[in-house]
């Protein structure tokens, strides 16, 4: 790593208060190739302390040598802005303040943290007229910390270009219990929840990754005194230029806030249209993968679209997946015929009435080498989820559409083969190269657009059908990496496109 | 290089167990002057020449109570305005528009971490948790 870290810790405000214990701060500097962060650290309200500065022993682990709590917390805050400080630009050093609070959660889930700018700006030299920016873009833009010198609010962060606070309870009993942070250097989180990868995408937002000041609930845009969301006569943020959708065949720069606020929740048809994540997104985003049908009957073979479960064996792609049965609902133990019917085979079953996980069973028990499910209302392929760890077969779903025609081609398969070798369906996982997974048909990368609408979610993150996954999806998966550029990534061309 | 560049910055300290960002915030939206501070609250400014923190000033006390007091009666999405000598305009922003990671364990026991606007899935029983796979 190139990156210079340079630490100076700073003791900053001894805000000693009766017998609470004194919350001292950090700050430090990471000076990187291109840029330099300045991140300062501040105690949880609700106690007084700062996470940075827990003196917990613990053992090293992956690359981080930190030998206490808070010196490992502050190695992981250093790790990802070196990376950030490789890959942006800016001659003004970027600003963080950093806290660890006792935010929501209990036993099954949990706030891991937040970020985001913390300060915005418009027409400042070198910006696009009338558009607001996040502070460090507009700090890197003017040359200048525009910041600097305004009024903090009391808070002694209020000028900082972006504010940050993660959990400091992750892990403990009555908090996502027995799965804290790791914070490791290396990506091998293992159940636990990576940091490396949770802070590197919340810094992206707080970078500009995000629509910033439009509400995407209803479309409207900040005022330029940004006092409110107004119908007309907001301004735009920067994001909006390159935000287009295909229906309307518009940006959002160029729509209504009705528009907006439809755009806003319409699937699979928002692109970003920035020529750096535009040509980073073709040689990034890969074919769609596809479940591969063939067969003889007349308007069958092609491809599927499918999803996976979270229960059985992983389904490797390319592989073979074997000869369809079809198999009805599933929901019983199969009688003699149809357990004669999916021996051997891929048992495809409609879903409804009984859990994925007892359709599965009970084909499993047939003899069946795989299964299907057809989903039973419009809409994609649904993720499977459920538990049964003696399930041994792979599984995948189809949409129900695409499913349709499958039930009905492997009833008319043998009509299409011959007397001694009646004819079947078979399927295969593989690709399907006319169509880039996360893109439109114009190869352009999607942007998360849900319906109903996911606030905060939507428009601010690349789509989740992206393959593969991109650190900027909503879901955070555990195979990204820290690469922020194509082949592995997005997240920096968007970031080119907006100014950095 | 000084932690902060503006001219002033203004700490409110409070006794004992309250939060002290918590506080800082009741006083300022509830007080109107700088007489009326409680005997049990200090304010204190970071002096812009040391960087040292002091004693603050009655005029900055009443600034930092306005700034608070204005931003709770105003409704406004933003927390502070400002103009910059070259024309520029911004604002501050405020937690809602932050971004949070939020991490759900689905039945299956598998952990799925999605980026929200809104982290009230969490912690909150009546509300589905719509990460989680459905299983039939």
């Amino acid at each position: 790593m190139t990156t210079r870290h340079l630490l100076r810790s700073t003791a900053i405000a001894a805000c000693l208060v009766g017998a609470v214990s004194a919350a001292n701060a950090l700050e430090f500097t990471v000076v990187g190739p291109t840029a330099t962060f300045v991140i300062s650290t501040r105690a949880d309200p609700a106690t007084g302390l700062d996470g940075f500065l827990d003196a917990t022993p613990v053992a090293p682990v992956g690359g981080n040598t930190g030998t206490t709590l808070g010196a490992q917390r502050v190695n992981v805050y250093k790790y990802v802005a070196g990376i950030w400080a490789a890959n942006v630009a800016s001659t003004v050093p970027i600003t963080v303040s950093a806290g660890w609070e006792s935010l929501q959660c209990d036993a099954t889930s949990a706030v891991l943290g937040s970020a985001g700018a913390w300060n915005i700006w418009h027409d400042f030299p070198n910006s696009r007229a009338g558009t607001w920016y996040p502070a460090a873009l507009a700090n890197k833009l003017s040359g200048v910390n525009l910041t600097a010198g305004q009024p903090d609010d009391g808070t002694g962060f209020g000028n900082v270009d972006i504010k940050s606070q993660f959990n400091v309870n992750l892990g403990n009993t009555g908090c996502l219990t027995g799965t804290p942070f790791y914070l490791g250097l290396d990506g091998n989180a293992g159940s636990q929840v990576n940091f490396v990868e949770t802070l590197l995408h919340e810094i992206g937002h707080g970078l500009g990754f995000s629509v910033l000041t439009v509400q995407t609930s209803t479309g409207r845009r900040l005022n330029s005194q940004g006092t409110a969301f107004v119908d007309t006569g907001g301004l735009p943020s920067i994001w909006e230029p390159f935000v287009f959708d295909n229906t309307k065949a518009k940006t959002w720069l160029d729509m209504t806030s009705a528009e907006r606020q439809a755009s806003a929740i319409n699937p699979l048809n928002v692109a970003w249209i920035g020529p750096n994540a535009v040509a980073g997104a073709a040689v990034t985003l890969q074919a769609v993968p596809s479940l591969v049908v063939s067969t003889s009957v007349p308007g069958a073979a092609g491809f599927y679209d499918y999803n996976t479960a979270a229960f059985g064996p992983p389904v490797q792609n390319p592989s073979n997946f074997g000869v369809l049965a079809n198999a009805g609902l599933g929901c019983d133990p199969f009688d003699a015929a149809t357990a004669a019917a999916v021996n051997g085979k891929i048992a495809v079953m409609d879903r409804g009435t009984c859990s994925f996980v007892i359709k599965v069973k009970n084909a499993q028990n047939a003899g069946a080498t795989g299964a299907i499910i057809v989903n039973n209302a419009a809409g994609g392929a649904p993720g499977l989820g459920g538990s049964d760890p003696t399930i041994t077969i792979p599984t995948v779903s189809v949409r129900q559409d695409q499913g349709t025609v499958l039930k009905a081609a492997i009833t008319a398969a043998p009509l299409y083969g011959t007397r001694g070798r009646p004819g079947t369906v078979s399927a295969r996982f593989g690709a399907d190269a006319s169509r880039i997974a996360g893109a439109d048909p114009l190869k352009r990368p999607l942007l998360y657009t849900p319906n109903p609408l996911i606030g905060g979610s939507s428009v601010s993150h690349w789509d989740v059908s992206a393959f593969p996954n991109l650190l900027m999806e909503p879901n955070i998966s555990p195979d990204l990496t820290t690469t922020l550029v194509p082949p592995l990534d997005l997240t920096l061309p968007l970031l080119k496109d907006i100014g950095w | 290089m000084p932690r902060w560049t503006y001219p002033i910055a203004v700490i409110a300290i409070a006794s004992a167990a309250i939060p002290l960002s918590a506080f800082a915030l009741d006083v300022a939206a509830a007080q109107d002057d700088a007489a009326s501070l409680s005997a049990d609250a200090q304010v204190v400014a970071r002096d812009p020449v040391t960087g040292a923190l002091r004693a603050a000033t009655a005029d900055e006390v009443k600034a930092l109570q306005r700034a608070r007091g204005a931003q709770a009666r105003s409704g406004s999405p933003t927390s502070a305005r400002y103009v910059h000598a070259n024309g520029a305009r911004g604002a501050r922003l405020t937690d809602e528009f932050m971004n949070y990671s939020i991490v759900l364990r689905g039945a299956d026991g598998k952990l799925v971490e999605i980026c929200v606007q809104d982290p009230s899935v969490v912690a909150n029983p009546a509300q589905p948790k719509s990460a989680t796979l459905p299983t039939e």
